[in-house]
């Protein structure tokens, strides 16, 4: 308990005395400029919100000031908008859709365009279309989306970039390492989820998995360090950039060791796909002809990587310059042959790639013909 | 010691160094050891220390200011931008729930246990939720908000409670409502508190705008982070980091200097107020009505959760349902349970060590200006690095194992026992030190009998937050590069699409986190109940 005191004025005094009320003033004013200063901050906010558009739209506006504008041949009217989530950030991976943004090969069909790209964080491509924020996902395996279906998406697979994922193992070439048998009793770098896939590869070799997992993130030095004999990698990715650094090493796609997998799949959920066909049909068109002109001249995407749609996460050239053949060599397969790029063989996808799934332990797998809708590729072939 | 520090009075704060020397000679000695680090850092670089992952600062230097400035400008620009954003509309946030606390007594408890859920949040699984909310863009301003909520809720808490009661009971004498005492009183009063706050919490948005920006931001400093991680280059990524360090600490440096203006003009004192709330013994029906509480916000945010989920139509990839969630939890209690006990483990062993080496670290500081010199300008930068920049580099030095987890969580606790101790060796009040002095005591006695006591209350706060830090960086470290542990349970689970399982981990870690935190403030409170 304090002692009241009594004021030496008692009850009487105005109860705001001049030297309280300029002190009220002072924080009312005071108040007044923090909540101005929100309001600015706010707007500010959203204004500069809309400034961070993703490197599409820089590239977009830098394209087509770059290249004469394709209206004279009547380009059509805009049949809408397509935006396509990357499971990586920019890389020379996504070449095709690159030189396609920048050649126009696009906006000739009356698609636009927006990229948006992931990282080590980023949430699962499955979930940024479930979220609403992209129409077109590039997955980097089908099981994600076997997954995101049964637990209550719509998605279906259109196509893919690669016939071959890019996934797979590497390891110094003094390591002798020829097929599945030789990885057992070896210690694997391996980064979070790995284990499932090896694990499957040991399986569908019909060898018990036994191996030493060496957990890792992205960069290979454990391999460099000999803290392990292999890790998982992209085939055109780690190699080359140890190959850079002058360090020897050898590498193969998990499809060398029979875990057979399509690599980028393309996909979208059913009911994207039914309210936008001709949308589609048209991007994909699109996109092929992107393909196609990036094996013509596998240099012409390294300027664009490096100074308009990379310009912001130092793109390093020399692996690009390294990297985008490796990836072109994936794209090709017997049934890409007969039946032009991005397109999926469903025997292969049923005999083969579910075969590698259930050796991994899957069960209800849907069937093909749920998963799979091969016409909307089909018919951009014809475009 | 209570009457000590009420015959001590607060009209100005107490002075911190005791030695009055001429400007010259202070600076000396910790200049000396400052160069003194710098001169190891070249050597190591040269020698190629961690197989080439040490470089020389020059090395370290040559991407900010060589051909490729323009791009770090741009990425630091963005980062700063969004950190900015974040930390006002964070402040904003935390400061109108904390007058509502203040002005509403009836709300105080469940605001206050609100803002320790959402500091005990793990970033890793609240920042997807927030980006499906606000879109990807604004993701780094939105997660550099939540790191800043807490700093900012608490300091201005506190702020608000520094009025002495003489003059809340003066006020309410002269018939003042509630409401204009708060405007009046506390408010004023409130701000070097605040500015306290935002003093930590600036540095904190930094961290959180780049751990944002791993989420698919276009541009910024975590961006060049990933990059830099990817291409395998060093200097890139002592770049970044050291880019990302240096916005902290000038955000930090630009609030100490407001702070030191605004105790001029105000002379609050932050040791008054920990006595008035913290000496009450907890009976036995408050306690009963924070368990209510708890009770209570949390079903109130499971029923949010649930409705946010309908009406907003969210797919269950991205949230999964409450009752999914609950399903995952009830049959594989153990699973939890056991990933549990690993990360506490860890981040007990982080607590232990990181409070080890601050405490040593702070009475050497504290007693040798050289020492000091060589070793804070180290530990600021380290502390004001981010997460994810240290793990590249620490992962590098000692491999990708358990181990690196707990250094890295040793890490986040050293800053806030450093800090503390500190603060907490100086704290001891200037008459009795003086008296002790005129008592012919020698620097050591004194050390023991008076310094090392008065440092205790500051101590347990420190390590109140410390505890907390612990969990978190335990999670943290283990969702990146862990092999067991809550954190990795979620980052398999989230990877795999797995969402129950996911957010199931994401609520234990927030439970154990909360439980951490409210022992360890019981802790602190008989701490201070017996040596303040």
């Amino acid at each position: 308990m304090h002692p009241r005191h009594q004021t030496p004025h008692a009850l009487d005094t105005n109860p705001l005395p001049v030297p309280q009320s300029r002190r009220t003033f002072l924080v009312n004013a005071a108040l007044l400029g923090g909540a101005t200063a929100f309001g600015g901050a706010l707007l500010a906010a959203c204004g500069s919100d809309d400034e961070e558009s993703t490197p599409a739209t820089t590239g977009d506006t830098d394209a087509s000031a770059a290249t004469a504008a394709p209206t004279t041949g009547g380009a059509p009217a805009s049949l809408g908008l397509v935006r396509t989530a990357f499971n990586w950030t920019v890389d020379v991976e996504w070449s095709a859709w690159y030189l396609a943004d920048s050649q126009g090969l696009f906006a000739e069909r009356g698609v636009d365009v927006e990229f948006s790209h992931g990282g080590p964080n980023t949430p699962a491509v499955a979930q940024v279309l479930a979220a609403g924020d992209a129409d077109v996902g590039v997955a980097s395996d089908e099981l994600q989306l076997i997954k995101a279906n049964a637990a209550g998406a719509d998605f279906v697979i259109l196509g893919a970039m690669y016939q071959r994922s890019p996934s797979g193992f590497c390891w110094l070439a003094e390591t002798e390492i020829a097929a599945a048998s030789d990885l057992v009793g070896k210690r694997l770098g391996l980064t979070t989820g790995d284990e499932i896939r090896v694990d499957a590869l040991f399986k569908v070799n019909d060898i018990e998995p036994e191996y030493e997992t060496v957990p890792m993130s992205f960069d290979p030095q454990p391999l460099i360090d000999g803290d392990a004999d292999a890790i998982t990698c992209y085939v055109t990715n780690q190699p080359i950039q140890l190959a850079l650094r002058g360090i020897d090493a050898k590498s193969a796609p998990f499809s060398d060791f029979g875990l057979k997998a399509f690599g980028d799949v393309l996909f979208a959920s059913k009911a994207y796909v039914e309210a936008n066909r001709d949308l589609l049909v048209a991007y994909f068109a699109g996109l092929i002809a992107g393909v196609k002109a990036n094996v013509a001249d596998p240099m012409a995407v390294i300027a664009l990587l490096t100074d308009v749609y990379g310009k912001d996460v130092e793109i390093d050239a020399e692996y690009s310059e390294a990297g985008n053949p490796a990836y072109i060599a994936l794209l090709d397969s017997d049934f890409t042959a007969a039946n032009g790029y991005l397109s999926i063989d469903p025997v292969y996808l049923e005999t083969e790639v579910y075969a590698s799934y259930t050796a991994a332990g899957e069960t209800d797998l849907p069937p093909v013909s749920e998963l799979l809708d091969a016409t909307v590729i089909a018919d951009a072939q014809k475009l | 010691m209570t009457a000590v520090a009420a015959t001590s009075l607060a009209p100005s704060p107490p002075r911190r160094s005791r030695r009055r020397s001429m400007p010259v000679t202070r600076f000396a000695a910790p200049l000396a050891g400052v160069l003194c680090t710098v001169l190891i850092w070249e050597i190591g670089g040269r020698a190629g220390w961690a197989d080439g992952m040490i470089v020389t600062p020059g090395e370290a230097i040559e991407p900010i200011v060589g051909d490729t400035r323009e791009l770090y400008q741009r990425a630091t620009f963005a980062t700063i931008g969004a950190a900015a954003r974040g930390l006002v509309i964070g402040s904003v946030i935390a400061f109108s729930a904390a007058l509502v606390a203040a002005g509403v007594p009836a709300l105080r408890r469940a605001i206050s246990r609100l803002a320790a859920v959402a500091n005990a949040a793990p970033w890793v699984a609240v920042a997807p939720c927030l980006l499906v909310v606000l879109g990807r863009e604004r993701g780094p301003a939105a997660v550099a908000a939540l790191a800043v909520f807490f700093y900012v809720f608490v300091s201005t808490t506190v702020g608000l409670a520094a009025a002495p009661v003489a003059s809340h009971d003066v006020l309410t004498a002269l018939g003042t409502s509630r409401r204009r005492r708060l405007l009046m009183l506390q408010v004023p009063g409130c701000w070097p508190s605040v500015v306290d706050g935002l003093k930590l919490a600036a540095p904190a948005a930094v961290a959180g705008a780049i751990f944002g920006e791993w989420y698919g931001a276009p541009r910024g400093l975590g961006v060049l982070l990933i990059s830099a991680m990817q291409s395998g280059r060093a200097e890139r990524l002592w770049a970044a980091s050291l880019l990302s360090a240096a916005c902290g600490l000038i955000a930090y440096a630009v609030l100490a200097v407001v702070r030191t203006a605004m105790v001029r003009r105000y002379g609050a004192s932050i040791t008054q107020t920990t006595e008035r709330s913290l000496t009450q013994r907890p009976r036995t029906a408050t306690v009963l009505l924070e368990v209510v509480t708890s009770l209570a916000i949390a079903a109130s945010l499971v029923l949010v959760w649930f409705l946010w989920i309908e009406w907003a139509d969210i797919s269950p990839l991205v949230v999964p349902r409450p009752s999914t969630v609950w399903a995952d939890l009830s049959a594989t209690p153990g699973d939890y349970l056991g990933a549990a006990v690993a990360t506490l483990l860890t981040a007990a062993i982080a607590l232990a060590i990181g409070t080890t080496v601050a405490v040593t670290a702070a009475i050497g500081a504290s007693r040798s200006a050289f020492l000091s010199g060589l070793v804070v300008p180290v530990i600021v930068v380290v502390a004001a690095t981010p997460l994810v920049a240290l793990l590249p580099l620490l992962a590098r030095v000692f491999g990708y194992q358990p181990s690196t987890v707990r250094l890295l969580a040793a890490t986040m606790v050293f800053f806030p026992v450093f800090v503390a101790a500190r603060s907490g060796l100086t704290a001891a009040p200037v008459a009795a030190g003086d008296a002790i002095h005129a008592l012919g005591a020698s620097a050591a006695r004194r050390f023991r009998l008076l310094d090392l006591p008065a440092a205790v209350p500051h101590l347990t706060t420190g390590l109140r937050f410390a505890a907390g830090t612990a969990v978190i960086a335990a999670v943290v470290g283990e969702s990146l590069i862990g092999r067991q542990g809550l954190g990795f349970e979620f980052t398999l689970a989230y990877r795999q699409l797995e969402l129950p399982r996911a957010f199931g981990a994401a609520i234990v870690i927030v439970v154990v986190s909360v439980t951490v935190f409210a022992l360890a403030g019981i802790v602190e409170r008989a701490t201070h109940r017996r040596w303040a």
